[in-house]
């Protein structure tokens, strides 16, 4: 399988990770060869972690960390974590406040959505900025080999998951999405490393 | 000379906050900065008590000290009268915080353009733009008992005149706060007691040393030095000549 | 490998191509400049109604590509005119704030919530509701709201549909004693006249903390004309810049001061006799009642000297009709004391005997709206049920319609009331004492919230089912009485921020499916609302465009006495209605309660201007106000507190027979020694609100479950509490 196909999969892994947990994505994660494909496609080591859970347990582990029926539960939508807008004439007190939703990230998400003509038929938990969608999208992106988007894309949505990071360390020190994150952030940050931006790609500066 | 001016009387004041979250509103600020503080003032004994809001922003002084020590020219008159700030051109060097005689301008972590952190200076500004385009401050459109009133600068002093005329039955100690000392101010304040229970000096004034720095140090030394070691000594100077030291913040 | 199989992917790529969009616009820096940009394409402009209090002041909002920009006070509505107050500004924010109902949720047997599906949520409340109705009877299901248009339709009328008449508001804890009172001998509550009153007298109510923009407007007009303005409480309060003189009186007292200030007119001969003649009964029992009630005697119970009382009463008649007490709301005599209903009957029958009713600068029973409704025969209206509302023996006097809230609670605990539904209402931590309301619904069956945030009594919920916020959903139509009338439309302005929320129309109406009862729930809420505007000559499209039409055909008639709402038609200044419940004809003197002693203080309570009951205590930008002046402290009396070594600031120990709590205090020469005041919107236990969650205390958590005995009103004034320094 060539690598950009590998890393389509591992993005849709992570997108199907960051869902209330089900058989599908158990079973990826009880594979005997789990952490070494993972750790292939992502070309990045997986720091040490906990025993395997049992379903059970990963279920209650993710609705005590990121549900909003548990208390202080952690946001997987990117709105949250960064201002809410960069328009300079929005005339809102929380115009520049972390911490809300359908922020500039979301508006940006669902305009690429509905451009590209990628349709959420209705699902209660489709948030345009959740981490699933983005990507999802990504994940589109490389099987289409749009490089460059996917490069933006990444780079510009998923710059947020030193916090993400930094939230679930705060909550469960040995939680598997802990360690999980942490490898995703790894492999975003080969992209958003040089903080791409549109500009430089057109001056094809890429690193 | 401006044309415009503000009169907040503090005699009308219910202490709502209305006018802090409009403010908010149209600046753009986070719920924990506000171009906008208040200080309560209880007068008496029980029952014998009389209770004022102080509703306090930047003056916009006529000949404003914050204007004279900016060494980035970040801070200049606006025709409307109002003195306002080009946070473009800030470098958040603290000397209008360190030398406004009325602990106005302060300096606050802002936005920037691409959405970082930066220090900046952070003041009312007397909504300059919506007045540039006939409209009127975000604080006085909301203010459903008039206590904050905005218009054209000789009706607002007649009106404040008018307004202490009125009150000094009830207030005998009532008074218009337009300092001379820094040219008068775009907003004035109709006060219910001297200045001093409002923590407001009585004969607050532009330090000479401002507008020797302003007039002359600053421009030779600019050519002489460029804007960043000017800034480093320019802090020092102004440290020593004018700092007032800590600013006592009425009612925060 | 990595790829899972059975993927549940949010987005479907049948058709899908990224070449569609430019790589300019994938950037996101570049495309926002754009799209900020280009204003004028971008900037909608909804005419709307605010939720930040009751009343829902008409606003304009503004959106950009479809997100909320800024708010503005809605010109043509009668309670905002143009202007907003800061919990207007603020409460918006609620819109994109994290701390919301996101998804049905289902309390597990380890006590955590579930996020559940609507379909399991409706089938399994359903269930339970028939299980209930039929070992129970309907008679053991409940309904209580804070009403809002929506739920003034289809909470009401699906409480009707499963044939339970226990339908309750959240008035038993604002101002139903003062209705109580006024239903009783006016028929209703008008509104005083501010604007053209010469002479207004406030009892406990304060335009300066409980904004209304257009009551505040209108004092600071009467202001301009000369008005003389007396506020009547224990507390300087916040609308004292606009009053010439305060009487601090002894809290609870208030009704000694009507009676005093009757007696006046009645022996000096001042009142209106005239508008008694013609249009009151029972005249000579109550002069023969109030004839004790002398200023002297007044004094010593209201610490009021007497000739400040005979002035008032003397300069008030010599203005009549253009003089009056203000009628208030919950303020001193809304739900505060035993007293409280009689303190209603006595302000209702002075201004009476002002002749001010009906008068300019006196009381306006104003115009209502006079909306439409559904078509029955198209959509039949569930019967009107065969049993009589749960309280309403205990409480015959109490407005009906509304009922008393607490008997919920009260019958819970007595095995009685097993289902409760509690819509857009924290009756928990608002109506009752926190304690008492968590034993009492712990011991139901069913209890299901619905809300935007998981509110103290959302956590003791079975089910929690969330709403939109206000921005985000269209509610009914509704109707604004007043000196002219109004039209209003709540309205979406902004998309759903939480796809998995619904409306209270589309709750109510799933959940009569569910419970049996859908016949009833066959329209939409477009349907009623065409119904409702089609009297008025108004089309919806109309109303959506203009969000609120003032009625210039519907206006209240000055100068004219109305017929009474009460059984003679009159005035009724003594009523068999009362003699037959069990109480005087004529208003009499109850004193309050519980008195403090030896060193103790009545706890007061009241509303502070940047907030609304504790709905708003979770809005970071109005409670950073709180934050920055301390606004959560206990007012102390200054002399007091340096009898007990107690300086500004001090951290205090508040306790009462109820509970204990710890806050700051704040030393003031406004207020009477005998209390002690508590803002009302702090306290917040809810782990789910951070922001509000540690800030201050409950003033309900020291307040007995107890009933006010002609109203069943909370009596949240009638409790003794000590104060000691804690040290640090």
């Amino acid at each position: 399988m060539p690598d950009h196909m590998k890393q389509r999969d591992l993005l849709l892994f992570y997108a199907e990770l960051y869902k209330p947990p089900g058989d599908a994505v158990y079973e990826v994660i009880s594979h005997p060869d789990f952490r070494t494909e993972l750790e292939q496609a992502s070309g990045a080591a997986l720091n040490d972690c906990c025993d395997l859970p049992s379903l059970s347990s990963l279920k209650e582990e993710f609705r005590s960390l990121f549900s909003s029926s548990s208390q202080n539960g952690i946001s997987l939508i990117e709105s949250f974590y960064k201002p809410w807008t960069t328009d300079q004439t929005a005339a809102l007190p929380f115009a520049q406040s972390k911490g809300m939703m359908m922020g500039d990230p979301a508006w940006h998400m669902r305009y690429l959505l509905e451009e590209i003509g990628l349709n959420s038929s209705y699902d209660p938990m489709f948030y345009p900025d959740h981490i699933s969608v983005i990507l999802e999208l990504a994940a589109f992106l490389l099987e289409e080999q749009e490089t460059d988007k996917f490069t933006l894309l990444v780079s510009q949505h998923l710059n947020w998951l030193d916090d993400l990071v930094e939230a679930i360390r705060k909550q469960k020190k040995d939680s598997l999405y802990l360690k999980l994150t942490e490898l995703l952030n790894k492999f975003v940050n080969e992209f958003t490393i040089c903080n791409q931006s549109f500009d430089r790609l057109k001056e094809d500066s890429v690193c | 000379m401006g044309q415009y001016r503000m009169l907040v009387d503090v005699t009308k004041c219910i202490g709502c906050y209305s006018c802090r979250v409009a403010c908010q509103m149209e600046n753009d600020l986070p719920p924990d900065q506000s171009y906008i503080s208040f200080c309560e003032v209880e007068k008496g004994e029980y029952p014998n008590v009389e209770w004022v809001m102080h509703r306090f922003s930047c003056l916009h002084c006529e000949d404003a000290v914050c204007e004279k020590v900016c060494p980035q020219n970040a801070i200049s008159y606006s025709q409307t009268g109002a003195v306002v700030v080009d946070q473009e051109q800030c470098i958040g060097c603290e000397y209008c915080e360190k030398n406004c005689p009325f602990g106005r301008a302060k300096v606050e972590l802002c936005q920037d353009k691409e959405g970082n952190s930066v220090s900046r200076a952070n003041k009312c500004t007397l909504c300059n733009g919506k007045v540039l385009e006939g409209m009127t401050p975000a604080c006085a459109s909301t203010c459903y008992t008039e206590a904050i009133v905005f218009g054209e600068s000789d009706e607002i002093l007649q009106k404040a005149e008018q307004r202490l005329a009125e009150v000094k039955d009830r207030y005998p100690d009532a008074n218009i706060y337009n300092p001379e000392g820094v040219g008068g101010t775009h907003t004035i304040y109709l006060l219910a007691h001297k200045p001093e229970e409002y923590d407001l000096e009585s004969d607050a004034t532009t330090p000479a040393s401002a507008i020797i720095w302003k007039d002359y140090a600053q421009p030779l030394g600019k050519l002489l030095l460029g804007a960043t070691t000017m800034a480093v000594i320019g802090g020092a100077i102004s440290n020593r000549l004018f700092n007032k030291g800590e600013h006592h913040e009425g009612g925060e | 490998m990595l790829k899972p199989v059975s993927r549940r992917s949010f987005i479907k790529a049948s058709a899908a191509t990224a070449a569609a969009v430019s790589l300019t616009s994938f950037d996101m820096h570049s495309w926002m400049a754009s799209a900020s940009a280009d204003e004028k394409a971008a900037i909608s402009k909804i005419p709307t109604t605010c939720n930040g209090c009751s009343s829902q002041c008409g606003m304009i909002a503004y959106t950009k590509n479809g997100r909320l920009w800024k708010l503005e006070g809605h010109p043509d509505h009668p309670r905002s005119k143009g202007t907003l107050c800061a919990r207007g500004h603020g409460y918006a924010t609620l819109i994109y704030s994290k701390e919301r109902l996101e998804q049905p949720m289902k309390r597990m047997e380890n006590g955590k919530y579930e996020p559940i599906s609507w379909e399991q949520a409706f089938k399994e409340i359903g269930d339970k509701l028939k299980e209930i109705i039929k070992e129970h009877g309907p008679e053991s299901v409940a309904l209580v709201q804070d009403p809002r248009p929506t739920g003034n339709v289809y909470a009401t009328r699906f409480i009707k549909a499963l044939g339970s008449p226990n339908y309750y508001t959240h008035h038993v804890a604002c101002n139903n004693s003062r209705d109580t009172g006024f239903n009783h001998t006016i028929g209703g509550v008008p509104s005083a006249d501010i604007a053209n009153s010469s002479y207004i007298m406030f009892i406990g109510r304060s335009y300066g903390d409980g904004i209304r923009p257009s009551s505040m407007s209108a004092l600071a007009q009467a202001k301009e004309n000369g008005a003389k303005v007396i506020i009547v409480d224990p507390r300087k309060n916040n609308t004292s810049p606009f009053a010439d003189q305060w009487l601090p009186i002894r809290p609870g007292t208030d009704l000694a001061l009507v009676l005093a200030m009757a007696h006046i007119l009645i022996e000096k001969d001042l009142y209106d006799a005239g508008f008694i003649e013609d249009h009151a009964t029972g005249f000579e029992e109550f002069k023969k009642e109030v004839k004790q009630y002398t200023p002297e005697w007044a004094e010593k119970v209201t610490g009021i000297d007497a000739q400040t009382i005979k002035t008032i009463a003397t300069d008030m008649a010599q203005l009549k009709p253009k003089a009056v007490i203000e009628q208030s709301w919950r303020g001193a005599f809304g739900c505060n004391y035993k007293n409280s209903t009689e303190t209603g009957r006595a302000v209702a029958l002075f201004n009476a005997m002002l002749g001010n009713i009906q008068q300019e600068g006196g009381y306006i029973f104003g115009a209502s709206a006079g909306l439409g409704d559904l078509d029955p025969d198209q959509f039949p209206a569930p019967q009107e049920p065969d049993a009589v509302k749960d309280g309403e023996e205990d409480f015959p006097l109490a407005p009906r319609g509304r009922g008393v809230a607490n008997i919920v609670p009260l019958r819970a605990k007595e095995g009685k009331m097993k289902a409760a539904f509690y819509h857009h209402s924290n009756a928990a931590l608002g109506y009752g004492n926190p304690e008492y309301y968590k034993e009492a619904l712990n011991e139901m069956d069913l209890v299901v919230t619905i809300d935007v945030q998981m509110s103290e009594t959302a956590l003791l919920s079975h089910y929690v089912l969330p709403e939109p916020s206000y921005m985000e959903r269209d509610d009914a139509v509704d109707g604004v009485g007043g000196g002219t009338a109004a039209v209003v439309l709540r309205q979406k302005a902004v998309d759903r921020v939480h796809p998995n929320t619904k409306p209270a129309d589309e709750i109510f109406t799933e959940l009569a499916k569910a419970s049996g009862v859908g016949e009833y729930f066959t329209f939409t809420l477009e349907d009623y609302n065409k119904a409702a505007v089609e009297p008025l000559g108004i089309t919806m499209d109309e109303l959506r465009e203009k969000g609120s039409i003032p009625l210039e055909d519907k206006k209240a008639e000055i100068g004219t006495v109305p017929e009474f709402n009460t059984p003679s038609g009159k005035v009724e200044f003594a009523s068999q209605t009362f003699e037959d419940a069990g109480f005087n004809a004529v208003p009499t003197w109850i004193p309050p309660l519980v008195e403090p002693k030896n060193g103790s203080y009545r706890l007061t309570t009241g509303k502070q201007a940047i907030h609304s009951h504790t709905q708003t205590a979770n809005i970071p930008m109005l409670m950073q106000i709180t934050k920055d002046y301390d606004l959560e402290r206990l007012w102390m009396n200054r002399q007091e507190a340096k009898k007990k070594g107690i300086q500004d600031s001090d951290l205090v120990e508040v306790s009462s027979d109820s509970a204990s709590s710890t806050v700051k205090v704040k030393l003031t020469d406004r207020l009477h020694p005998e209390t002690v005041y508590i803002p009302s919107h702090y306290g917040i236990t809810s782990k789910y609100l951070t922001t509000a969650k540690g800030v201050g205390f409950s003033y309900m958590e020291h307040v007995p479950f107890h009933f006010q005995p002609m109203s069943g009103c909370s009596m949240i004034h009638e409790v003794i509490v000590d104060v000691r320094k804690v040290d640090a």
